[in-house]
Formats: C-alpha cells, sequence, structure tokens
C-alpha cells in the first residue's frame, strides 16, 4: 500500500473507480495481491477446519440416515424407535430361482462372487438370493481352519492384505454389476455399544473397508479380518474425531462392557477385555490373535489417539460370547446398563 | 485483486455486493463438495484416523 496522503488523486481521478484509493505503484500493487493471496489461503485453511470439524459431522449423520433406511430396505427389516433392527424379511425361494442358486456355487471357485457360493452350500439356497449387503459373512467361509491358520500367519502389511475371498464386498445379483457400483462403500452390518448408546454408538454402520470413503460412512471391517462372529479377529477401525467420529467415545468402554454387532441374519454379542494404546505400525494388533483368550473369535476396535491427533491408536479387544438369530429377539444385552 | 474483481463487477453497490457473496457461496460449496474431500487423506498423514 502507499502511504495515504502521498499520492492524492482524489480530486482529480476520473479514471479510478474507487475514490478513496490512490492510484497504486506497481510495486504496492504485486505486493498487495500477494497478500492478498495469503489472506486468501488463510481463510481456506479456516474452511477446511470448519469442514472438518463441523461439515463432516453432518454430512455423515445425512449419508448414515440414508444408508440405514436403504439397508434395512434391502433386509426387509425395520428399525424401532430405539434404534434396534427387528427381524429380516423371511426370503421365500421360488422354483425358479433355486436353479440359479445351485449354479452359483458350481462356478464359485473362479469367479468373485465365491462367497455367495460359500453360503449356498453353509446357510441353504435361499442365501444366494440375497443382496450382497445382506450376505451373512459369518456363514462363508470355506474352511475356519485354514482361514484362522492363515491369518494366524504374521503380516506386516495387515491393514490392506490382499482381499480374502469370504469377505463380502461384492455387489448384488439384483443389478448388474459395474464398475461404479463395485467400487461403491458396502455396508454390512451395525454397530452397537449399549454403554455409548448416549454418545450415539448406537446402530452405527460397519463398511467394509477402511478407505477413506468407507470410514466417512461408518466404522470400517478391515479388509482381509475375520468375518463377525467368525474364528479369528474381526477387525474395526473407525473415526475418532469428524466424520460423525462413531469411536470418539472410545476411552469410555470398561472392560465387561458389550460390543453387538448386527448383521442381516445375525445378532453377534461381543464383550470387551482389553484395551491399549499402541503406535500406528502395530499391526499386531489386528492378528487372529493379539491378546491371549480363552475365544477364538475376536473383535477388535481401533481409533486413533489421543483426540485430534493421529499420533496413536487407541485399541479395544473383546470376544464373542453368543450369537442370536435376528429372526428372534434381540440380544438383551442391548438394554443392559452398565 | 479483489479491488480488480470489485471494479470489474457491473451496476450499483448493492448489486455488486450481492453478486461478490454469490461468486463466495460457490467458492465454499465447491471447496465443500469437492477440493476438501480430496484432500483430506493427503492432509491427515496416516490412513487411520
Amino acid at each position: 500500500m502507499t502511504q495515504p496522503g502521498t499520492n492524492r488523486h482524489e480530486d482529480d481521478a476520473p479514471l479510478s473507480a474507487n475514490r478513496r484509493t490512490p492510484n497504486p505503484s506497481p510495486k504496492s500493487r504485486v505486493l498487495s495481491f500477494v497478500g492478498e493471496i495469503f489472506i486468501t489461503l488463510g481463510v481456506v485453511l479456516g474452511l477446511f477446519i470448519v469442514w472438518q470439524n463441523w461439515w463432516t459431522d453432518v454430512a455423515n449423520e445425512k449419508v448414515v440416515k440414508q444408508e440405514r433406511s436403504a439397508v434395512l430396505d434391502d433386509w426387509g427389516a425395520t428399525m424401532g424407535p430405539d434404534g434396534i433392527i427387528g427381524p429380516p424379511q423371511p426370503i421365500v425361494v421360488s422354483p425358479t430361482t433355486q436353479p440359479r442358486a445351485v449354479g452359483a456355487t458350481g462356478s464359485a471357485i473362479t469367479k468373485p462372487h465365491a462367497h455367495r457360493g460359500a453360503a449356498v452350500v453353509v446357510g441353504g439356497p435361499q442365501f444366494a438370493q440375497t443382496h450382497s449387503n445382506a450376505t451373512p459373512v459369518f456363514l462363508t467361509m470355506q474352511d475356519p481352519i485354514a482361514m484362522a491358520a492363515k491369518s494366524l500367519l504374521p503380516q506386516g502389511r495387515l491393514p490392506v492384505p490382499k482381499p480374502t475371498k469370504h469377505v463380502a464386498n461384492k455387489p448384488t445379483s439384483r443389478k448388474p454389476s459395474t464398475s461404479a457400483r463395485a467400487k461403491k462403500v458396502q455396508t454390512i452390518g451395525f454397530m452397537y455399544a449399549p454403554a455409548l448408546r448416549k454418545q450415539r454408538l448406537w446402530a452405527t454402520p460397519i463398511v467394509q473397508g477402511t478407505s477413506e470413503r468407507a470410514l466417512a460412512r461408518g466404522v470400517g471391517h478391515y479388509a482381509g479380518s475375520a468375518a463377525f462372529g467368525g474364528i479369528g479377529n474381526a477387525a474395526v477401525a473407525g473415526h475418532r474425531t469428524t466424520h460423525g467420529a462413531p469411536f470418539r467415545h472410545i476411552d469410555s468402554f470398561k472392560r465387561g462392557d458389550h460390543v453387538i454387532v448386527r448383521v442381516r441374519d445375525k445378532w453377534f454379542v461381543y464383550v470387551l477385555d482389553r484395551s491399549k494404546i499402541v503406535r500406528p505400525k502395530e499391526h499386531w494388533v489386528l492378528r487372529a490373535r493379539p491378546i491371549k483368550s480363552n475365544s477364538g473369535r475376536l473383535l477388535t476396535l481401533t481409533t486413533c489417539h489421543p483426540l485430534h491427533s493421529a499420533a496413536r491408536r487407541f485399541v479395544w479387544w473383546g470376544h464373542l460370547v453368543r450369537t442370536l438369530p435376528a429372526s428372534g429377539p434381540a440380544p438383551a444385552e442391548l438394554k443392559m446398563k452398565r | 485483486m479483489y479491488r480488480w474483481i470489485w471494479r470489474k463487477l457491473p451496476g450499483p453497490w448493492a448489486l455488486r455486493a450481492l453478486l461478490c457473496a454469490a461468486a463466495a457461496a460457490v467458492v465454499v460449496i465447491v471447496l465443500f463438495t469437492q477440493v476438501f474431500p480430496a484432500i483430506e487423506p493427503w492432509i491427515n498423514q496416516p490412513s487411520l484416523p
């Protein structure tokens, strides 16, 4: 800026649109341009903070609502006013659709839809008809012992290992699978934590994978970790802050608290055993047996620590205590007070 | 820069202010819906927040 008073053309400046400002010198023009760029960048950074800490929560709430109703439609289930999802609609298998299911079994080995074939074998033909959102992942392990043995091996890069076939993340038989659909984040279930119900860890969508896109929608099931209710360690990641922050209050959990997972056909009740704060690269926390436990069916919750930082990871481990069919009453643990 | 934009905008003061507000709103919407989601992974360094 030029000094006020040095360059006054206020009275004889018909060229200047703004009479209050003197004609700046080229140097001051450059300076004020650079200054304005910096101010703009500062404002944009401020907006980013607003976006990250406020808008992502707003957007998440909206997305979660949509996702819940879409998945519930798909399951043919309804959600009570308490947020507890009711039984799924029984699926009627017509004689015309059954052979197709058997056909899927036949081609299960070569196709990426192998999990569906396995589901047919274990769960009966009706599962082949279900939407992939609803594919009962717990029924899809082809060889539990082999899977368990495989996941016992030390894996340096556990968070993103090769996709394993027991993880149901493929699109559906109902609509043709396009690449756009295949990329879509799949909701495989919902998580309930009675101890954190007031903090809204309640009917939180569990999505497949732990990409940014996935975690913006709910808590993410680590690709390659065990299926819920399955042998091994079903590991889940969630945001501590931003994007709905499902695990914000993970430090309020106490040993013995329940974490309940609902997939289409089952309720899985886990009880929490142990927590630990680790470094981000400590992938051992996701292994099949990260803690001593008599149960081979574990659950791991991971999130960032401390709040508003990603320097550490807060981890909770639990084990499966019971499995209930979703067609029956919801587990009593949902209503339990701590 | 902003002074230049202000000078280029047509109309009386009120219309210019309105146009500026509209432009700012468009910028904020584009930032919130396109730019920030795209750069977020790049800003939170580890992949697991």
